[in-house]
């Protein structure tokens, strides 16, 4: 079978959805972390963070240690006062703190956050990002690059592919990036990749899906980890 | 003699806002930050060829009558509000230099930009607020990592420092600053309710002139010296919104 019959059968093959993406993302953060979530699938992390660790959310909007995502009540009881990046009004918890957005990106250029999880549209073999624009996907730089750049540790979260099945995890990003060599783990629906010195280190599958799969719908060429296992949740 | 910065309305706050002027407006999330009356003021003056510094482009009017339709007024104006895509709307503004013009789903910005009628300077938010902070503390440039090996960096001084890679970031000073603010008093200080401050007291520092409608105006000696954010020295006008 060649590369493009296996990718044209792979196709129909079932996939991790974005919750259970978030959920592994979420494993990543450690108690005491300070972490800055990015849209989209990063944001939905929030809601899977391991009983018992503390974790210190960050927003550009000049948050620490911000809540759940408020409801209408909890909001109209806050004045509309405490808002996300994303536009979400949260809640207070105690240790929360507030200031501007100076003050903000001092903290993320300072490299004060111990991890960023953001949304990717293209990672390099080396780390590179692309996420902010494509051909007919006009937005923002935002908080992005500073993240990217300031953050000890920066994981992308992602389909693995795109929806016309082209690789998202490629030798070069043809896309405008955000920042370069920036990127130390991928979380995608098919698998979890370490970006390594020497290349992309293949540590965990999702369920059923084999390395050579995986390696089918990935541009550079993979390293498959000596305890490669099923992705872990 | 007795100091007040305290004016009676939003049109007399706006007046001196002349043609060709660059204005920073705070504009994100959330009502608490969003100068609704001075950005409405400033509207009907409609002074031309404005410089528009905003870290979102704004929403506008139209969205937000959309939603209001969907949702009814009152909700939709817990979220949605007047912000700074109004003087876009009215074509006031020649160039917009904001981290975040363009946003899904809100294509006012986009259409203008397209149409050729807007030009439009895209920053990194950290990079837009580091070079607001120049120019509030007098300072010639900054040199910052975001942005390096990306479009952020073409035509900018770079420079390396032990072993990294810098790019130089020139001052961004503002004529005006529409802000918000919860509380002031009569010589200017202001502290503010929850993200009120994200974007209001950074910029304030930025302007030459800095204008804030503010929820309450107190008496000198009524707001807690420990807990003013913006001292007075950077604000010269202040206006009351309007209880309903």
């Amino acid at each position: 079978m060649t590369g493009r019959e296996l990718r044209e059968r792979l196709k129909s093959k079932q996939r991790l959805d974005e919750q259970t993406i978030a959920l592994r993302a979420a494993k990543e953060i450690q108690n005491g972390d300070h972490v800055n979530l990015g849209m989209g699938i990063p944001t939905l992390a929030s809601n899977f963070i391991p009983e018992g660790r503390t974790v210190f959310f960050q927003s550009e909007t000049g948050i620490l240690g911000y809540g759940p995502i408020a409801t209408e009540e909890g909001a109209d009881e806050m004045g509309w006062s405490l808002i996300n990046a994303s536009g979400q009004p949260v809640m207070p918890v105690p240790g929360m703190s507030v200031f501007h957005v100076g003050e903000a990106f001092d903290m993320i250029r300072g490299e004060k956050l111990d991890l960023t999880i953001l949304g990717g549209l293209q990672v390099s073999e080396k780390g590179d990002l692309a996420n902010w624009q494509a051909p007919h996907f006009l937005t923002s730089i935002g908080g992005a690059m500073d993240l990217a750049v300031g953050a000890k540790r920066v994981i992308v979260c992602m389909t693995h592919v795109t929806r016309n099945n082209e690789y998202k995890i490629v030798k070069q990003c043809t896309f405008p990036l955000t920042a370069k060599e920036c990127v130390d783990l991928i979380i995608t629906d098919l698998a979890v990749i370490e970006v390594t010195l020497q290349g992309l280190l293949l540590r965990e599958l999702a369920p059923t899906w084999t390395a050579e799969e995986v390696q089918a719908l990935t541009e550079p060429n993979l390293i498959v980890a000596p305890d490669l296992k099923e992705i872990e949740l | 003699m007795a100091i007040t910065k305290v004016m009676g309305s939003f049109d007399e706050a706006v007046a001196d806002i002349h043609d060709g002027a660059t204005v920073g407006v705070s504009c994100w999330v959330g009502e608490v930050m969003t100068p609704q009356n001075l950005t409405q003021a400033l509207a009907r003056k409609s002074p031309r060829n404005l410089v528009l510094v905003s870290f979102f482009g704004g929403i506008g009017e139209k969205v937000r009558e959309f939603l209001s339709s969907l949702y009814g007024e009152e909700r939709a104006a817990k979220v949605w509000y007047i912000d700074a895509a109004k003087l876009i709307e009215q074509g006031m503004v020649r160039k917009l230099i904001s981290s975040f013009p363009f946003a899904p789903g809100i294509d006012l910005v986009k259409k203008e930009w397209e149409a050729g009628k807007l030009e439009v300077e895209q920053l990194p938010h950290g990079t837009l607020a580091v070079r607001l902070w120049a120019a509030a503390a007098g300072v010639g440039g900054v040199y910052v990592r975001t942005g390096v090996g990306t479009v952020v960096e073409e035509g900018k001084e770079k420079r390396v420092f032990e072993e990294k890679e810098y790019i130089l970031e020139r001052p961004l000073k503002l004529d005006f600053a529409l802000i918000r603010a919860y509380r002031a008093d009569e010589y200017g200080n202001l502290i503010y309710r929850g993200v009120g401050r994200a974007v209001s007291a950074l910029i304030a520092k930025a302007a030459s002139i800095t204008i804030a409608e503010v929820e309450e105006i107190v008496k000198a000696g009524e707001l807690d010296p420990e807990r003013i954010i913006t001292p007075g020295i950077y604000v010269h006008r202040v206006v009351q919104i309007p209880r309903d």
